[in-house]
């Protein structure tokens, strides 16, 4: 697969509606960091519970799925009203805002972070519309009238890019 | 033995001058200084020769004739009924003198303050009759530029007062900037200057430099991905939104 990051960019890209493969990359980013998270306090509060009670907590059981569910939702929920990106969108240069552009409030966010799991339960075909669609829009994006665009400064980094390549001749030079 | 020569009269030099101007300017419009050996040449410059030498002649013979009169003039002023004719002839013509005398006068004054008006109109009837065009094409541009030194013109130029007198205002007013900077090649300006030193100690160490590789790789992956997508539907995805259209200008609408 060729991959290379077109010479025409545009001289930022912020605002433009990002693509699957960024997207893709920063939702598993967020899962796997709120995952990682829930489990670290699930340690801890299990730990807590056999040592200050007589009881012990079970954290294979079925129940754990619905806290699961639970802070998952608060996770991207929050972030999402917070400033419109999660820790996996912030990596990946990405910004959820509202369908026209204007800022994302908490009942989109709400209704965004509920609908996120449908396309994957129908077979991922929710995901189609973000390689197909005019809108590049997801499932979730439609019903919560959400969009996900670009949030970083493309040409800042492509001048940063060219700061840190050595200068043809340079080296001979010294 | 040293040769007593007396200083010829004004009116002998003004003469000589104005025959020599008249012989160069001719002979430059004729061909210059170094022609070729032809019979035509060599019949006129024999004539000019003996034109000059004929000059000389008359002009010496002229000279003496004055000197003479001159001489017998001076004489006859010891003469006692002469000079009282003379003195009579004098006061006879003194009105018409004095006269004389004021007109001349005035005629200098007036020449002198309508010369500029005069000058003026004279060069645009000049300017009317002579085909410009013409003159140009007959002019030699490189070899007249060659003799300008343009060094020394620019030095005597006093750039603070030209400066002073351009509006920068309105100039800057006039100048379409974006498309001045549209022109700069960024990538070289950052590349060959001190610019992109400032930008890299502004923003950032190896965070971001990570973050930054990690973002162009995922804008890449996505420009690829967007690529086949228009392969495959290319009529529905050509005229696509580039972004919300609060965020960036929307030329076509559409839904999903």
């Amino acid at each position: 697969m060729n991959v290379k990051v077109d010479e025409q960019l545009q001289p930022s890209l912020i605002g433009h509606y990002a693509g699957a493969a960024t997207r893709l990359a920063a939702i598993v980013i967020d899962v796997v960091l709120a995952i990682v998270a829930f489990d670290l306090v699930l340690i801890g509060l299990s730990w807590l519970v056999e040592v200050f009670t007589p009881w012990t907590l079970n954290r294979g059981s079925a129940w754990v799925a619905i806290p699961l569910v639970g802070w998952l939702f608060i996770y991207f929920w929050y972030c999402y009203t917070l400033s419109g990106k999660t820790p996996g969108m912030s990596l990946l240069g990405l910004r959820v805002v509202r369908g026209d552009g204007s800022d994302l409030h908490g009942w989109h966010a709400a209704i965004r972070v509920i609908t996120l799991p449908l396309g994957l339960l129908a077979m991922g075909l929710g995901y189609i519309g973000i390689v197909f669609g005019k809108r590049r829009r997801a499932w979730q994006d439609m019903i919560a009238d959400t969009a996900v665009v670009y949030d970083f400064d493309a040409r800042a980094a492509r001048l940063r890019f060219l700061v840190r390549k050595p200068i043809k001749g340079a080296a001979e030079a010294k | 033995m040293a040769r007593i020569v007396s200083a010829r009269p004004r009116w002998r030099q003004t003469v000589e001058q104005s025959t020599t101007i008249v012989i160069g300017l001719s002979a430059e419009i004729l061909g210059g200084e170094q022609r070729k050996e032809t019979t035509l040449g060599t019949i006129g410059d024999a004539a000019l020769g003996a034109a000059v030498e004929g000059q000389r002649v008359a002009l010496d013979a002229t000279e003496r004739l004055i000197d003479t009169g001159a001489a017998i003039a001076r004489a006859s002023m010891r003469i006692a009924p002469i000079r009282s004719v003379v003195r009579g002839a004098r006061r006879a013509v003194e009105p018409a003198r004095v006269h004389g005398e004021h007109v001349r006068v005035v005629a200098v004054r007036e020449t002198q303050s309508a010369l500029p008006d005069y000058t003026g109109k004279t060069m645009n009837v000049a300017l009317d009759l002579i085909q410009l065009d013409e003159v140009m094409e007959r002019v030699d541009i490189e070899k007249l530029l060659e003799r300008v030194d343009i060094q020394a013109i620019i030095d005597k130029v006093d750039m603070d007062a030209v400066l002073a007198r351009v509006d920068l205002q309105a100039l800057m007013e006039k100048i379409d900037l974006n498309e001045v900077v549209s022109r700069v090649d960024l990538d070289a300006l950052v590349t060959q200057t001190d610019i992109g030193k400032i930008i890299a100690q502004s923003t950032g160490g190896m965070a971001s430099e990570a973050v930054d590789l990690v973002r162009r790789q995922g804008v890449g992956i996505d420009q690829f991905v967007e690529r086949w997508a228009v392969r495959i539907r290319r009529r529905r995805l050509r005229q696509r939104p580039a972004g919300p259209p609060l965020l960036v200008a929307v030329e076509k609408d559409g839904d999903a």
